[in-house]
């Protein structure tokens, strides 16, 4: 896999898959792209594909501050979004996707989950459908695992100023499922280790391999 | 021994289960059956402590053990092993890292590799499952067979002593039966444990010679048998064999 190395300003990825490390400011998707990427810096990030392009992204955030991530699809484009947000602190994170063209395709997905039991975040998806075009597809799967006592806001937003669209959304936020404890303790773990199977198993179904080894701390300490 | 007396539960402030009486011996098997609604899941619940169902009144012993108060953790380490009808799915969790986990528990150790992927090759081959099942997330987008194989696969890993099947045959066509069927008689040849069985059919019953049966009705058991009594069902329905059956009242 290549690593992604970025300049400051406008950066045009090409087809491949890469790990990218550091924040860039802008990205411009020229071809069939994945991209791993895990986010340490809290820094605000610009996607657009462009026509006829397609980018899946695995995105892990470790958010301390307030963010913003701004994706503009045009036409013929496809986005496969995979983003984990692990929240620090009281912050908001805005989330706005465009699609300016005709027949593009958006999948949302979103996993949040707070670090602290004083933390608290509010995540903004903000999915707007510009009016005149035609046969967009756009989908928000949004969700939030409550560990304790702390709050997960998430607003799905949808502007949708044309008919010829398919468009859903959908959000969860709440704890563990009593089944899935009950079936862990079952087995025989006891309530703490039921609990941490399904952390990790929350954060580990919206990442890529890749960013799963990254992660492998993270989760130790939120545990 | 497992011995239920005269156990009452409710669930939601409902009574579901009043002056619930049975007793399985090491390595019988047992098996439940009665019409919709009579307890029958019930009982597989409460005997795991499910914290929805609450006991009022009556006793559970295991091996002269008081195990009323039981928490769903402490049936798990005791060596109860519920098989449900429809198991949860858990994305993100892989089998192997479940397995792991509680085998080490059990053991109070970290578990030898090598030793789990020998035990886990010869279980796949019983259980007629694909190695790469380990590696996926429990029940996760698997159809209603291959969750009934993947907790069978719990199953052999983990070696309980005593296993409850809550419907276990249910949504099964007969190639997946006959895997859960001659898949379980294995693993009775192999370690002989205790086994009920709660069905509303006698399919999963012609893998297993020899087993007691007892129809449910109205929260608690109206009739004991044999084999003999599958068959008075079979033909006569759960209706006429409880009303035949008065007598056997425990």
């Amino acid at each position: 896999m290549n690593k992604l190395l970025l300049a400051d300003g406008i950066n045009k990825v090409k087809s491949g898959e890469y790990k990218l490390d550091n924040a860039p400011k802008k990205i411009e998707i020229c071809g069939e792209v994945i991209i791993h990427y895990e986010n340490k810096n809290n820094e605000n990030i610009e996607i657009e594909v462009k026509d006829n392009n397609k980018l899946i992204i695995y995105n892990l955030y470790d958010i301390t501050n307030d963010v913003k991530i701004l994706i503009n699809l045009n036409n013929n484009s496809k986005i496969i979004y995979n983003l984990l947000l692990i929240n620090d602190g009281k912050n908001k994170v805005n989330l706005n996707l465009n699609m300016n063209g005709n027949k593009s395709e958006a999948l949302i997905k979103v996993h949040i989950i707070n670090k602290n039991s004083d933390s608290n975040i509010n995540f903004i998806c903000d999915g707007k459908i510009e009016e005149n075009t035609i046969d967009n597809v756009l989908t928000e799967d949004l969700k939030g695992l409550i560990i304790s006592d702390d709050s997960i806001k998430i607003s799905p937003n949808m502007e949708v100023l044309t008919n010829e669209v398919i468009a859903n959304h959908e959000v969860a936020i709440g704890s563990f499922k009593s089944e899935d404890l009950f079936y862990f303790q079952s087995r025989g773990l006891n309530l703490e280790e039921a609990q941490n199977l399904l952390i990790k198993g929350f954060v580990n179904s919206i990442l890529s391999e890749e960013l799963r080894n990254d992660l492998k701390m993270e989760v130790r300490a939120i545990e | 021994m497992l011995k239920i007396d005269n156990l009452t539960v409710k669930a939601a402030d409902k009574t579901i289960l009043e002056n619930f009486n049975l007793e399985i011996n090491d390595g019988e098997i047992h098996v439940l059956m009665g019409p919709n609604g009579a307890g029958k899941s019930t009982i597989c619940k409460t005997l795991m402590h499910h914290p929805d169902y609450q006991i009022f009144k009556g006793k559970i012993e295991y091996n002269d053990q008081d195990i009323t108060d039981y928490t769903p953790t402490l049936m798990g380490k005791l060596g109860f092993f519920l098989l449900n009808q429809n198991p949860v799915e858990i994305e993100g969790v892989t089998n192997a890292e479940l397995i792991r986990n509680v085998l080490s528990e059990q053991k109070g150790e970290k578990i030898d590799i090598f030793e789990f992927n020998k035990k886990l090759n010869k279980v796949c081959e019983i259980i007629n499952l694909p190695k790469e099942f380990v590696h996926r997330s429990i029940n996760f987008n698997m159809s209603g067979g291959e969750k009934k194989k993947n907790e069978l696969l719990h199953l052999f890993m983990l070696e309980p002593k005593f296993i409850i099947l809550d419907e276990v045959d249910s949504g099964l066509d007969i190639d997946a039966l006959k895997i859960v069927g001659t898949s379980l008689a294995k693993y009775y040849e192999m370690y002989k444990p205790s086994i009920l069985i709660v069905t509303h059919h006698a399919d999963i019953l012609k893998y297993f010679d020899d087993f007691k049966v007892h129809i449910i009705n109205d929260k608690k058991i109206v009739k004991n048998g044999d084999k003999e009594l599958i068959n008075a069902i079979e033909i006569k329905g759960f209706e006429a064999s409880i009303i035949n059956g008065n007598e056997d009242n425990e």
